[in-house]
Parts: structure tokens; sequence; C-alpha cells
């Protein structure tokens, strides 16, 4: 949680650079983020998608789990790119002749979609490392599993 | 003429020389009885040879002064020539050694018949004569110096011939170390007159120093003769290095007769004569010379009166009569000394020769204690022997009396010209001539005279003696073989043909004797028990070279008597001007001496006169008898004085060398090892040690941050989570 | 010139023939199989041999006789290349050879015989035939100790031949290690102490020399390496004294040690005790001979002026040796030692004899080195024969041997009196010419003064001192005569087996010799006394 706060806190503004600055700034940043609509939403959430993830890493002894909480850290990265396509995106100039409405290069999502096939290939990879592991140690239990031990 | 003469001069000492290669090289190939007519033989015709040189030069067929030269050696500017110098004096050594040589050999093979290393003898005694003759006719001083120590060398081994007794080993050893010791001055001395005048030739020395062709400062001609004068003394046994002649008296009887009497000792005096120039150019070396003869003559004759042993009474009065030739020379008496030379050659070779065919008749028994009465037993010998014992005792008008009548008279000339010591020698030349009669006729009594002792018991002194000699060999061959191998009683034992020659004699006698020799410890390897028979004389080569030295004993000396043909001697043998001048009061008074002696030795040993019986129990006599026996204690003066402390300093040095010299070595060694060490403990422990602290300190590192790789994925997440915070947390609060 | 040519030039030279034949030797021993001892034996001997006849046909003239007979051809050509040594080679070397090796540091191959170097070839050559015959006792590793022998012998040959000082240096140690490996290996009881103290204590020495030998190079100034060249290098002549001191002290330490001189002779004893009787005989006979070697071939020409300067020390060093060698050599238990110690007196004469500076007395000193070399390498070989069959070399169990092996005491009492200096034997003409040499010194010394006496005078008193030598060296010879030789026949020994054909091969020539040139010294005194009198009279002309 205090990674989300920092985050949030990076995503605040330039003025706070210490925590009491940011404590000052808090009432502030509240307001905006709950009238204005923009990427400082996404954030949130691909953040606590993200603490959400790592936490689950951190902390689940079954290898399955951690592997579904590296998902989650993926997604949240997804959510990212497509957020930063939405705001920040690359306009495309000849659209822009054509149309009213800004037409935006779709980047973002082509990489949140390329996250989701190395997801998946990682997911493949990542279930039969587990499965191996389990055959030797008949547990996939990741403390049982240190060989990277100096 | 000359050619003739080159070769057969040169003929004369090659045929020993090559009697001995050829019995050295083949002598245990050939028989005994080859290699001592060889010996013999060469002999001979030296004999011819040297008789016939001798005419040619009497008869004036050749020069006065013969002079011939070989290129032998040349290193730089030095030159060696193998040079010889035949003058009269020459010639008449010439004869005379080869005549007493010759004798020696033919008595030899009658004296060492049946004994060890037979031909190994003929070898060394033809090596000694040729070496003898070499130095005889050698001109150069350094052909003569390596003439005169292969006679020392020929000595040795002869002296040694019996070389398993212990005394016979003392004895060689002592006789060529002592000679040794003049004959290192004689070199210094050689040297110093090869550099002083860069003449050693005997040839060039009357030109040289009587003509005054080199000028040298007369301290320097005095050192030159003293140091030359060593040489003279170490090798005729005179005063202060005496002591090895008594001893050499272990060889067998012909070497004692030929080195230690005739030739070898007298070559001494010989060289002297070779030398005269130079002696004579210094008062200072005369005198010394002088006094050396005139002491040496007087004290050796003392300890001859007291001698037991046959062949030691004969040696102490060889050294006297060496003494009277050095008195002689030192007296400016050239033809007087080399006439007593001469004569003292023969009748002493004469002597040694009887007294050994008495020692062979007795069975190898030299102690006079044990002799007696063989006058009617071996009348040949007696008769010689008394001869030459006539001529020693300088009785007219046998020779030794002519000669000694010459030495006394030119001493006497010598103190009435200059006084100084000189009076005070002619004394003791007068009473040393009355003492050589005493001691003659007390050897003559004791030897011929009286009953036959030999089959009487021995003595209990005699036993005592021969005990003492025992034991020093037992003793030695304890120490030396770790038990005794029986003493003298099984050295040398005779063949079986002595006791066989007897009638009733026969095997059983013998084994008898060699039984009991073996087990009784007193007993000495000349065996002291009964024998079966009495004594007999002597085979025919031993009479003849007896009768042959006798001839000479006698009718030599009239070649220089006195009143009759001193005109004659004096123009053969003659130093600077002559004078012929005849004294008949010194000729009274040697006559005097020489008979009061032979009456005083015959009222003492012969008569027996209670007189003297009774003075020799006084005190004052024994205690006289006893430094006489003791040899005036010389002996035991150089072996604790000298022998002892060089030893000690040998083993002191030796001490040193391994303590000191060794030690400094191996201590450098050792420290140099230490330091090493040393080193060693540092680089280990020092300069390794640094590399592997840098090494330790990683290694505690290690232990701080190893934990942190716990191979678990989730713990590294952690960490960089905490690492980001940290981040973070840095970034933004400070 | 060609290489082919330059390499034809070397291999015809017969000095290389000589040094270069042990060497190939040693080589071609290698390869041949360790359990032929009979071949290895037969081998050694030929590779010997040719040296020695080389050299000795040198000496006689009978390649010069041959080139002659054979006019036309190689073989010819070859013969009159060699020809016959010319010992009063005005100003030169015979058989000089001077190629360039090691060009960048100046090195040169240079080698040459001349009087004083020939006859100590020829003695090398020849003992080291007869120390070859006498090794055929030696049961154990027989080709490795061919081997080693045969570049020892190389090696030594080597030393008395070279004319460069790099050269000089490397022979110098090339015949330090296989003695070395002679010793530790086949040595006796204390063979390991001894072999390390032998090479340590001479390569202490041969390291000064070396530091002498850098040292001169950087001062002469004529960037060579040549003993020649830098005798009179213009360089070093206008050093100091003290540099020359220093550079003196640097040689002498090397070759003092070697000869030895007092207080540098215990290593001496240790190596002759311990090493094998023919390795014993090389060490006392050849060695040795290269300190007083070098002596005369570096020292004194190169350096007259410190010659004069420290010649009193030096002396006296020499007068302690003979006297104190003596000494200690009179109550040594051991046969051995006790050569070994009048190896230590008689080197004592040679050291006066050189110090003299006189020609008599450099004659003699190096006619003593051959004697030396010819009487103690016989009785070293007496006492390997003594070893050999009664395995003790203390003198207090012997006794009585002239009984029990008369052959064997003949050739004992010749070498023995030959050691002794009697006249007539070889012995004696070295110490007389030392001696008489000492005494007349030469015109230079009269103006040398050193410790307040003038240099002349002080040379007489060596020389009287020295006399004193000859008394005790009769004195510790016949001593052991008496106690080995003499006596009773010992009950231990009775039937001991005299002399066989391989002892007689090795000792009878040296006996035969002993007597030959003790009567007619002359045909080695020819060698050498042209040279003698040339250095005396360069030494004498320089101060």
């Amino acid at each position: 949680m205090v990674l989300y706060l920092l985050i949030l806190l990076q995503e605040t503004g330039k003025e706070a650079y210490t925590i009491l600055e940011a404590v000052k700034l808090l009432p502030d940043f509240l307001h905006s983020f709950f009238i204005e609509f923009g990427p400082r939403q996404f954030f949130t959430v691909s953040a606590f998608m993200f603490c959400v993830g790592f936490y689950g890493v951190i902390v689940r002894k079954n290898a399955i789990a951690v592997l579904m909480s590296t998902e989650l850290m993926l997604n949240s990265v997804n959510v990212l790119f497509v957020a930063f396509n939405r705001w920040w995106g690359m306009k495309l100039t000849r659209a822009a002749f054509t149309s009213i409405e800004n037409v935006y290069s779709p980047v973002g999502q082509i990489f949140a979609i390329f996250v989701i096939i190395v997801a998946a290939a990682e997911a493949a990879v990542g279930l039969a490392i587990i499965l191996a592991l389990y055959r030797v140690r008949k547990s996939a239990n990741v403390e049982d599993v240190n060989l990277m031990r100096w | 003429m000359e050619g003739l003469f080159h070769s057969l001069v040169l003929l004369i000492p090659a045929l020993p020389l090559f009697s001995f290669i050829f019995i050295i090289l083949l002598g245990i190939y050939i028989k005994d009885r080859a290699s001592h007519l060889i010996a013999t033989w060469a002999m001979m015709v030296t004999i011819v040879l040297a008789l016939f040189i001798f005419y040619e030069k009497i008869t004036g067929k050749v020069t006065e002064h013969f002079v011939a030269s070989w290129e032998w050696v040349r290193v730089g500017d030095l030159s060696i020539p193998f040079a010889i110098y035949i003058d009269n004096v020459a010639s008449l050594t010439l004869v005379m050694v080869t005549i007493t040589a010759g004798m020696i050999h033919l008595f030899s093979q009658g004296y060492m018949k049946g004994q060890v290393r037979y031909s190994r003898f003929f070898a060394l005694i033809s090596l000694f004569t040729f070496a003898m003759l070499g130095a005889v006719i050698a001109d150069h001083l350094i052909n003569f110096y390596i003439f005169w120590e292969v006679m020392g060398f020929c000595s040795y081994a002869l002296i040694g011939f019996y070389f398993e007794k212990r005394s016979a080993q003392l004895a060689m050893k002592k006789a060529f170390i002592v000679t040794r010791i003049g004959d290192v001055g004689m070199l210094l001395g050689i040297v110093l007159l090869y550099f002083t005048t860069g003449t050693v030739r005997f040839s060039e020395m009357p030109s040289a120093f009587l003509q005054g062709e080199v000028s040298l400062p007369m301290s320097l001609i005095t050192a030159i003769g003293l140091l030359l004068f060593m040489g003279a003394v170490g090798k005729s046994a005179q005063f202060p290095l005496h002591v090895w002649l008594p001893d050499a008296m272990e060889g067998p009887t012909p070497v004692s007769a030929l080195i230690h009497a005739a030739t070898m000792v007298s070559a001494g005096v010989y060289f002297i004569v070779r030398i005269y120039p130079i002696i004579s150019a210094s008062e200072i070396t005369l005198l010394v010379v002088a006094v050396i003869g005139g002491i040496t003559a007087f004290i050796t004759a003392l300890v001859g009166l007291v001698m037991k042993d046959i062949k030691r009474v004969l040696a102490y009065s060889t050294m006297s009569q060496l003494g009277f030739m050095f008195l002689a020379l030192g007296s400016l008496g050239y033809s007087a000394g080399v006439f007593h030379l001469l004569n003292q050659a023969y009748f002493k070779a004469g002597l040694f020769l009887g007294a050994g065919s008495v020692i062979m008749a007795l069975h190898h028994e030299q102690d006079m204690r044990r002799m007696g009465g063989l006058k009617a037993l071996m009348p040949i010998t007696y008769v010689t022997f008394l001869a030459c014992s006539l001529s020693l005792m300088g009785i007219p008008p046998f020779s030794g009396f002519w000669s000694k009548d010459e030495v006394l008279s030119s001493v006497f000339a010598r103190a009435v010209e200059i006084g100084g010591l000189y009076p005070f020698l002619f004394v003791l030349g007068e009473l040393t001539a009355l003492i050589t009669a005493l001691y003659m006729t007390r050897l003559l009594i004791l030897s011929f005279a009286g009953t036959c002792r030999f089959v009487a018991p021995p003595p209990p002194d005699y036993l005592f003696d021969k005990e003492r000699l025992n034991r020093q060999q037992v003793e030695w061959e304890i120490k030396k073989y770790g038990k005794s191998l029986g003493g003298l009683a099984t050295l040398y034992q005779e063949e079986p043909a002595a006791s066989s020659a007897t009638p009733d004699g026969g095997g059983n006698m013998k084994l008898e004797l060699t039984k009991e020799l073996t087990s009784n410890i007193g007993s000495h390897h000349e065996s002291h028990s009964q024998p079966a028979h009495l004594p007999k004389e002597s085979p025919w080569v031993v009479c003849t070279a007896l009768i042959v030295l006798a001839f000479f004993a006698t009718f030599f000396g009239f070649i220089g008597a006195s009143p009759i043909s001193i005109h004659l001697w004096h123009k053969l043998v003659h130093f600077g001007e002559l004078h012929e001048s005849v004294n008949y009061l010194v000729l009274a008074i040697s006559t005097i001496m020489a008979f009061s002696g032979l009456v005083i030795g015959y009222l003492i040993w012969g008569l027996k006169v209670s007189f003297f019986l009774k003075a020799y129990n006084h005190p004052w006599i024994k205690a006289v008898e006893h430094v006489l026996i003791n040899k005036y204690f010389f002996d035991d003066f150089y072996e604790g004085y000298i022998v002892k402390p060089v030893v000690w300093l040998a083993k002191a040095f030796w001490a040193f060398d391994i303590r000191v010299v060794d030690m400094l070595v191996n201590v450098v060694g050792s420290g140099a090892k230490l330091f090493a060490y040393a080193y060693a403990w540092f680089d280990l422990w020092v300069v390794d040690g640094l590399v592997n602290l840098a090494g330790y300190i990683w290694l505690g590192i290690k232990w701080l941050i190893r934990p942190m790789q716990s191979g678990y994925l989730q713990h590294y997440m952690l960490l960089i989570l905490i690492w980001a915070i940290i981040l973070f947390v840095y970034r933004y609060l400070f | 010139m060609s290489l082919g040519g330059q390499i034809l030039i070397f291999l015809m030279n017969p000095i290389n023939v000589c040094i270069f034949v042990p060497f190939l030797g040693a080589i071609i021993l290698m390869t041949v199989n360790h359990k032929q001892e009979k071949l290895i034996r037969t081998l050694a001997l030929l590779f010997t041999l040719i040296p020695f006849i080389i050299s000795l046909g040198l000496w006689f003239g009978t390649w010069s006789f041959l080139g002659l007979k054979f006019p036309a051809g190689f073989f010819g050509e070859l013969m009159r290349l060699w020809g016959k040594f010319v010992p009063t080679l005005q100003g030169g070397f015979n058989y000089f050879l001077d190629i360039p090796w090691i060009e960048i540091l100046r090195i040169h191959y240079i080698v040459g015989l001349d009087g004083l170097s020939f006859p100590l070839f020829i003695l090398t050559t020849f003992l080291s035939l007869l120390a070859c015959i006498a090794s055929f006792g030696i049961k154990e590793r027989v080709k490795e100790y061919f081997v080693l022998y045969l570049i020892l012998v190389g090696g030594m040959l080597g030393v008395f031949a070279a004319l460069d000082y790099f050269l000089f240096y490397l022979f110098w140690e090339v015949s330090l290690v296989p003695m070395y490996f002679l010793i530790g290996i086949w040595g006796g009881p204390r063979k390991e102490y001894a072999a390390i103290k032998f090479f340590i204590y001479t390569l202490f020495g041969s390291v000064f020399m070396l530091i002498s030998i850098i040292a001169m190079f950087l001062y002469s100034g004529v960037g060579s390496f040549s003993i020649v060249e830098l005798q009179n290098a213009e360089g070093l002549v206008i050093q100091p004294i003290f540099v020359r001191t220093l550079i003196f002290l640097g040689f002498w330490l090397a070759f003092s040690i070697k000869i030895p001189l007092f207080p540098f002779h215990t290593w001496l004893p240790d190596a002759h005790v311990e090493a094998p009787t023919p390795i014993s005989v090389v060490l006392a006979a050849i060695l040795l001979k290269m300190g007083g070697y070098g002596y005369l071939r570096v020292l004194y020409p190169t350096y007259p002026d410190v010659a004069y300067v420290l010649g009193a020390f030096i002396g006296v060093l020499a007068v302690i040796s003979i006297i104190y060698g003596a000494l200690v050599a009179m109550v040594q238990p051991d046969l051995k030692k006790l050569v070994a110690y009048s190896s230590v007196s008689h080197m004592g004469f040679v050291t006066l004899g050189i110090v003299s500076m006189n020609p008599d007395g450099i004659s003699g000193a190096v006619m003593l080195m051959l004697a030396h070399g010819l009487t103690t390498g016989a009785l070293f070989l007496l006492v390997g024969v003594i070893y050999d069959r009664t395995h003790t070399r203390l003198i207090a169990e012997l006794g009585g041997l002239s009984l029990t092996m008369p052959r064997f005491a003949f050739n004992m009492f010749v070498c023995a009196f030959g050691s002794l200096g009697l006249p007539g034997l070889v012995g004696f003409w070295g110490e007389f010419l030392i001696i008489k040499g000492a005494f007349t010194a030469n015109e230079a010394w009269q103006r040398v003064i050193a410790w307040g006496i003038n240099g002349e005078t002080l040379m007489r008193i060596f020389a009287v001192c020295a006399v004193i030598g000859i008394i005790l060296t009769a004195g510790y010879i016949l001593w052991m005569l008496e106690r080995v030789m003499l006596g009773r026949e010992h009950p231990r020994w009775i039937g001991l087996p005299d002399m066989i054909t391989r002892e007689y091969l090795a000792l009878v020539p040296i006996t035969i010799l002993v007597v030959a040139f003790g009567v007619y010294p002359r045909p080695v005194m020819e060698l050498f006394s042209f040279y003698s009198t040339e250095l005396a009279r360069y030494l004498t002309s320089v101060v």
C-alpha cells in the first residue's frame, strides 16, 4: 500500500517532493480525483492491481497462486498501456483531416495484446516448470524450491 | 781416449742402475741366485772400471780435472746439465766405493741367504750403489743433491728391510726425516749459492771462490757454507742430527756396512770435500765444521764404550770417525780428511762385515754379552776383524794410524797457527783417539776372547733387555692389530737348514725350539736358547770379502803414511798449496794415546784389574754410564721437545680446522639457512598473508551478505520491493 | 664467410674436437639403453680416449707427421692444420679461434692453447682417461654416471682452452654441476653434505668472479670479453687502484677457493672423502689446477700492480697453507683426508711459486701442478684400491699391506715418494723451482715494501718457511706409509687380492710418468718454460 501511495504521489504533481508536501496536497488531489475523468483513475486501478499481484507473489506459497499473481501484475500493465494510449497516444495525422474526433494509433492496444500473448506463453512455461517441480519435490510449495540459494 | 773415458765413467753408475732395474722389475720372476749374480757381477765389472779410471788418472792420461757435461734439464733461464767431474779425490773415492760395495755385495750372498725379500735386497743395494757412484762423480750440485736424496731413500728402505719389526719402522722413519732436516738446509744453501753466484758446479768452485771470480760478502759465504754443511751434518750423522745412525743398525748388517759405515755417511764428508772452496773461504764455517766434528767425535766415542750391541758400538765408532774427518776439514786438513775418509771406509766396512760374520755364526745374535771365545772358532773372521780394529784404533802401522795422525797433525798445525778453540779441539781429538782404542779393545775382548758364552745360558740383564725389545713389539702389535701376533719370536724364523746341519740336531730339536720360542714372551727372534752346536766359520764369499777389506785396512794407509809417502799423497790430494811437513810430536802423542787405550782396555776387560772394577762401581761413574747408555738423552729430548710438540701442534691445528675454520664455513651456511627459514616464515605469514587477507576480507563480507541469497524467489522480490521503497524514500524524503 | 665454412673451421679446430667430443659422447650415451653397461663403458672410454690421443698427437707432432704423409685430400689438410703444438709462439696462442657468438653482448667464442694451458690440457685428457678406466668399478646407475662424467671432462677441457671471460665462466660452471651430482649420488655416507658444501662454496667464489668479469667488461671500454684484449685495456688501466683491487679480489676469491688456499680449504677434505675414487682423482688432479690456472691466466697478467700490493698477503696465506696443510695431514685418521690435506699443502707451494713472479717460480708452479696431478691422482687411485678391498680408509685399521699386496705397494711407494718430493721423482722439480723462484723473487719485488719489509726479503722468508713444509711432508707421508704399508701383515687383511688389470691400467701409466718425468722432466718443461719466462718478464716490466 505504501507503494501504491507513492505511485499516486508520483502521479499527483510536480510540486510534492516529500511525504509532508504530499500530505498537504492530499485534499486537492482527492478533489481532482473524483471530479476529473482522466488517466489518474486508470493509474489507480492499475497500481492497485499491481500491488495485489505483487503481494500475491510475495506471500503466497502455492506456486500456482504465485503464477496467477504474476498474471495479475501483467494485466495491470495492460491497463496502463491502454490508458496511456488513450491520453498520450500518437495522433494519426491523415485521419485528422477526415474526421472531427482525433484518431489515435492503436500501439497501446497492440502492446496489451502482445503482453497477453506473452503472459499466456509464460503461464504455459510456468505451469510446466511447476509440474516438473512437483514431480521432483512432490509439492507445489515455493518454499521447497531454493536451488538458487548461495 | 777421452771418449772412452767418458763412456767408462758413465758406465760405472750405469751398471748398478741396470742391475737395479732388472732385479726390481723381474725380481719376482727370476731366482734369488740370478738376482745376486747380476748385482754382484755388475759390481765386479764396476770395480775393474773404477780401477782403470784411477789408473788413467794417476798416470796422467786424462786431465787432472776431468769435466764432461750433457744438457739435461732446461727451464727458462735455468739450465741444469748432467755433468761429471772427476778429480783425484773422486777417482780415489770411486775405487773405495766400488771395492767396498762390491765386497759387500759378495758378503750379502752369504749373509742374506734364505732371508725374506732376497732379490729386493740386492735391487736396493744396487740402486744405492748407483746413487753413491753418481754422487761421487756428479759435478752439478743439483745432480749431486738428487743422488744424495736417492741414497737417503735407499737408506730408508734398507734400514726398514725388516719392517715387520717395530724398532725398524721407527728407525727408518727417523733416519729419513732427520737427514731430511739437514737436506732442507742444503737445498736452501744450493738455492742461495745459485742465486748469489749462479754457479753450482763443483768444478767451477775453486776458480770462483779461490781466485775471487765472484765477490760475495763474507757473511753470505758463511751462510752458504753453513747451510750446505747442514746437509752434511744430517747425512754424516754429526752432533745435533746424529740420532738416526745408531737406530739405523736395525737394517741388515751388509746395509750397515755399506750405507751406514762406508759410503753414504761418508758422502757428507765427501760433499764438504767437494765444496771445500766455499767452506775454507770463511773462518767461521771452518770453525763450526771443526767444532761439530770434534764434539761428535768425542761424545759418540764415549757412548761407544757402554754399548752392548756389537753393531751399535761400531755405529758410534763410525760417527766418531766421521767427526774426525770434519775436525780435519775444519782445520784446513783437506788431505787428511780425504785420507781418513777412504781409510775409514775400508776398515769400517771390514769391521761391520766381520761383525756380520759373527752375527751370522751366532744366528743373528748381536749382543756382545753372548759372544766371546770366537777367536778359535772363527779364525779368518778374527784375524781380519783384528786387522781392521787395529787400523781403527790407530795402532801403527795399520792404515788408520796414518790418517788419524794426519788429522791430528792438521788440527795441531791449526791450533799453533791461530789458536782459539783449536787447541781444545786437538786435546779432544787425542782423547777421542784414546777412547777409540779403549772401546775397540773392549769389543775385541768381549767378542773374541775368553770362553764362548753363546752356549752358556744368557745372563739376566741380557734377558731383561731382550724382553724390553719384545715388549715394545708386542705392545705395538696389540695397539695396531688388537692382539699380539707373538712378538719378535714369530718373525723371520730361520730355515731348518741351520740346525739340521748338526749331526745330532734333527727336526725335533727345531720344532721344540720354535715351540719354546713362541711360548716364551721374553724370547727374541734371534734365538737365545741353547743352540745345538758351536758357531763356525762363515762361507767363502764372506771370508773373501773380509780378507779383501782387511787387506785394504792394513795396507791402504801406506799410500799416505806420513814419514814415507806423504809427498805422494799430497801430490794426489791437496787443496791450495802443498804443505808436507811431518809433525813427529803429534805422531808420538797419537801413538801413545792409541797404545795406552789398548793397554787400559786390556787391563779393564782383559785382566779385570780390581782397581778398575772398584772405580766402575763408584756412583759417579755409574751416573756417567747411565747418561751414556741413554745416549745423553738426545732421543728423549727430541722426542719430548720436538716430535711431541709438532704432533701436538698438528692435532691443535686439526682441531682448529674443524672447530674454527670449518665451523665458520658451517656457521655461514647454517646462518644462511636460518635466515632462509626466517624469510620463509616472513614470506608465508606476512607477504603471502597480505594476499590471503585480501581474500579473507571478502570471506567476511560473504558472511554478511550471504543470507540475502536465500534462493526463494519471493525473498528476492521482497528485496526488490524494499530497495524500491528505500529508493523512493530516499528520493522523496531527503 | 658462409655459415658452412664457419662451421667447418669451428669443427676442424683440434681444441674444439677435444672439448666437444666428450659433450657429444654424453649426448650419445643418453640414447643408449641403461642396461647395456658394457657398451656404455666402452663408449665412455672411447670418448675420453679421443681427446687424449688428439692432444698427445699435438704434443708429439704426430699430426704434422701424418700431414706430410698425406699431401693431398681433406685428411692431410686437417692433419697439417692440427700440426704440432708450438710452445714458443711469440705473443700468441696455438689453434687460436675467435668467432662471434652472442653478438649483442659482445661475447665471442675464443679458444687457444699456450704454454700454460697446453700441459694442463694434456694432464686433463690423460687423467680423465685414467679416471674413466678407474670408473669401470662403478656398479650402480652406470649410464647416468658416465654421462655426467663426460660433461665434466668437456667442461674441464673448456676451462683450460677458453680465452673469453664469458666462455671461461661458462665452462667453469659446467665443470661444477656434474661434479655436484657425481659426489652427491655416487659418494660416501655424507655425500649430500659434501656435495652441497662443495657446490655452494665454489659457486660462492664464482659469483664474485662473475661480478668481476662484468665489472671488467663495463670499465674496460673495449666492448669485449676477450681475456687477451682486456689484459691491457685502457679503461681498466686508468681505474684507481681501489677499483682494480676490488675486481682482483673477486677473481682471487674464486680461484683461491678452487686452489684451495688456507682459509677456504675446508670443502676439499669433505668432498674428497665422500667422492667416489675416480672423482676424487679428477677433483684433486684437475679441478684444483683450475684455481692455479686462473691465477696465472687472469689475475697476474691483468692486475700485476695489485698482485704486488697483495702479494705479501697471498704469500702468507700460501705459506700457512703449506705448513698448516702438512701438519693437519699428519694427524688425519682417514687416508683420503690425509691426501686431501696434502693437496692443500702442495697447492700452497704452487701459490707461493706464482706469488714470487719469478720465471723459475712460475715454472715450478706449473710443474708442481702437473706433478701434483699425477702423484695425488695416483694416491687417490691407490686409496681406492685399498678401499675396494677392505671397505675402510682408516689408517689405524690398516697395516702391513706391503706384504699382503706387494705390487700395489710398489706403486704406492713410488707415488708417495713422488708426492714427498724425492729428487729423481716428479715432485722434486716443482718444489725445487718454487723454492728457488721464491728465494730469487724478481727485480720488481725489490721495489715493493710490505709491512715494512722489503718484498724480496719477504719472499726469502717465505721460501725458508716453505722449506719447513718439505720436512713436514716427509713426516706425514712416511708416517702414513709406516702405518699402512709397513709392519706385520694384518690378520684381518691376509689374503687380499693384489691389483687387478683395470687398476694396473689406471695406475701404472702414472707410476711410469712419475719416474720418467722425475728423471727427465725436460719434455714437460719445454712446454711452459717460454711461457713462464715471458710472463715473468712482463710482470717485472710492468711495475
